[in-house]
């Protein structure tokens, strides 16, 4: 590609740098808020004056304020993120056997939402004022209102329960059985797929709806095209910039709403770990979610923002 | 006084060969509103018409109309505009689309968004000539290459992977010519070509696209709210009104005989000093609403020679005045100039 692309992709990495340092310093700056001493709440009852010191040492806790500070940066830039509280196992194995499960759940959730969202969306605004048109504003309408997590319940009641065709919960890796993986893949990701699905619809709806009536559909149309060369050449491509930021969000939106469908779905990925974590008050183990969090947070939206620039020429400059 | 032989403009045509386009009491309807009331001019070949009226008089409406490229629905089109003795008006998307881009080329007002944005001009001046003529890629390219050349575009070879925003204003409108003329068509549309442009690129585009009509032989309907733009280039002109054609003549005679009250007030708004873009709501009011048009006369409330007792209860007929001139008022199809101060307060 061109060098303004280059040039614009280079600005926007260094961004993401600039951001994440940002976020390692928050993420270390957490452990400094919680009230009273995380160590001694983190072992609670199975508290011994030995233990304390052991944890607070391995966990460096004991030196000095910005020695931890510089210290943690250089650790977590090596990829050393500390130690569980609870385990006692390096959090950075933690996250990436966890990794996994979420990024299978986020990818087959993203992509059931644009399965919905492109069709229903570019139909109804095609056929606009249709009954068609009127069928899918009201379905993405209630799509919209429904909770995730009571979505997620009523799946397993339905597909599970009542029909038995889907195990209700659990996980195994694409990597060691992809039927059985797809089997337990399928209500999660329906789950949070259907509902950022129903919201993108009616942005993809309006997106379409606004590139229509634009001046240079009406000059493709001047040229005596075929309407399928109209829409898909024209109209789509033109489309896709506002829709790309919207998915951008709603990537990012559920990655928060994988959180409550993992508990649900007892899916053992990310979400299920800050839970547990929160629960165990295993700070290191949080601190490592969070970091990791924002990182995907981050990537999603370079990797938008990279898209946007393939797409529109007009971004390469500014 | 001109010598060619007489013909009213409504006559019909379809049997007369130096006809391209005849357009025959074509009316536009959307929901309740009537925006173009019974229109009819013809375009001979390798003529220019100019049409001329205030922003909101239906002169967009009537071309998209007359070309097919109306949305319909939800406009209800009736009448007749025969290309060559076929009608478009009745044409199903398929003949439409054997219309569109390879017969009948189009320009339109705003130059910064009619190109697409996530396109280069290579991809948008290659593909209607791909589509119809069935050019290949490398074909496509020379003709490009051409167009842009003839459109006075300086070094066209780089031009062609530029993006619109790329552009100038002028450059794009350049690029939207050489778009229309891409399939060498028989008519070109230009509606309001040069309204979004300065004074000199106006200039320069009104006679880069007189050249090229003379050189192709091809006709225009040249659309615009500027009386002096369309006395650059056209033979012949339509002043349009509440979508309807109050007057219509000859060039000359237009501007040393108009007959219409509105015409009238036209020329009165014009500034003498040649093309400004004398805005022509000179005249105070502005034009009917579609949706509630009034029962007599289009004009009556802006009229400042109303006086006919019809003026208020009757629409004014389309009278002859001359060999091709029409006019349709009350006051001012009579020869013998009684009443012909108007508008000029
Ligand atoms: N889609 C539409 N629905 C209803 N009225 C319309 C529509 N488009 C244009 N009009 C009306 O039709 C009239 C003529 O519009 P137009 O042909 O664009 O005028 P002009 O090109 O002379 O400025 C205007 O009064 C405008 O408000
Ligand atoms: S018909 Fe009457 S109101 Fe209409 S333009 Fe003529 S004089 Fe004026
Ligand atoms: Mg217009």
């Amino acid at each position: 590609m061109s060098s303004p692309l280059l040039r614009f992709l280079v600005k926007r990495l260094l961004h993401t740098v600039v951001v994440l340092f940002g976020v390692l310093v928050v993420v270390f700056a957490l452990l400094q808020l919680v009230p009273g001493d995380p160590v001694r709440v983190a072992l609670g009852t199975r508290f011994t004056q030995e233990s304390y010191d052991a944890l607070r040492e391995a966990s460096g806790l004991d030196r000095p304020l910005l020695v931890q500070f510089f210290a943690y940066i250089g650790n977590a830039l090596t990829g050393n993120l500390g130690v569980s509280f609870r385990s006692g196992e390096p959090v950075t194995l933690i996250l990436l056997d966890r990794l996994p499960a979420t990024v299978s759940l986020g990818l087959a959730g993203i992509t059931i939402a644009l399965l919905i969202a492109f069709p229903l969306g570019t139909w109804a605004a095609l056929r606009r004022g249709s009954a068609a048109d009127g069928g899918i504003r009201a379905v993405s309408q209630f799509g919209v209102s429904v909770p995730d997590f009571w979505l997620g319940l009523l799946l397993i009641i339905v597909f599970s329960t009542m029909l038995g065709l889907l195990p209700p919960s659990g996980y195994v890796p694409f990597t060691e059985d992809p039927w059985g993986w797809l089997q337990r893949v399928i209500l999660p990701g329906l789950a949070v797929g259907v509902v950022s699905g129903s919201i993108m619809t009616r942005y993809v709806r309006s997106a379409v709806l606004d590139v229509v009536g634009s001046h240079y559909v009406r000059t493709a149309r001047s040229k005596g095209l075929p309407r399928r060369t109209v829409i898909g050449r024209h109209v789509m491509r033109n489309a896709l910039v506002p829709i790309l930021t919207v998915a951008g969000v709603q990537a990012a939106t559920m990655l928060g709403g994988l959180i409550v469908i993992e508990v649900v779905f007892a899916w053992p990925g990310l979400g299920r770990l800050v839970f547990d974590a929160v629960a165990a008050r295993d700070y290191p183990v949080v601190q490592g979610t969070v970091l990791l969090i924002a990182l995907i947070f981050l990537l999603i939206n370079l990797l938008v923002d990279i898209l946007y620039a393939v797409v529109d020429p007009r971004i390469r400059v500014s | 006084m001109r010598t060619t032989e007489p013909r009213r403009p409504t006559a019909p045509a379809s049997s007369d060969g130096d006809v391209l386009l005849d357009v025959r009491d074509l009316a536009v309807r959307i929901g309740p509103a009537e925006i173009v009331n019974g229109v009819s001019f013809s375009v001979p070949r390798g003529g220019t018409l100019g049409i001329v009226g205030e922003s909101g008089s239906g002169k967009s409406m009537t071309v998209l109309a007359a070309t097919g490229l109306i949305d319909s629905p939800p406009a209800r089109v009736s009448g007749q505009s025969l290309l060559d003795g076929q009608d478009i008006v009745t044409m199903d998307p398929r003949q439409l689309r054997g219309v569109h881009g390879r017969r009948v080329g189009f320009i339109f007002q705003d130059p910064s968004t009619s190109l697409n944005p996530v396109l280069t001009v290579e991809q948008q001046l290659t593909e209607a000539p791909r589509f119809h003529l069935g050019l290949t890629r490398r074909d496509a390219r020379r003709r490009a290459l051409e167009l842009l050349e003839a459109v006075g575009i300086p070094d066209p070879p780089s031009r062609l992977s530029s993006y619109p925003h790329q552009l100038s204003g002028g450059m794009k409108q350049r690029v939207m010519i050489a778009v229309a003329l891409a399939c060498d068509p028989e008519l070109l549309v230009a509606d309001e070509p040069t309204t979004a442009l300065d004074v000199t690129t106006q200039a320069q585009i009104l006679e880069r696209v007189k050249e090229l009509q003379e050189s192709r032989g091809m006709s225009v309907i040249w659309i615009s709210h500027d009386l002096g733009v369309v006395s650059g280039i056209a033979d012949r002109v339509a002043v349009l009104y509440g979508g309807q054609i109050v007057e219509s003549a000859p060039l000359e005679e237009l501007f040393t005989d108009p007959r219409h009250p509105y015409t009238r007030g036209l020329m009165a708004a014009r500034p003498q000093t040649a093309h400004g873009k004398g805005e022509l709501a000179v005249i105070p009011g502005s034009p009917p609403d579609p949706k509630h048009l009034p029962q007599g006369c289009l004009f009556w409330d802006r009229c400042p020679v109303r006086g006919d007792p019809r003026c208020e209860t009757e629409r004014p007929p389309e009278t002859p005045v001359g060999p091709e001139h029409v006019v349709r008022t009350f006051n001012g199809g009579d020869a013998d100039g009684t009443d012909r101060r108007g508008g000029t307060r």
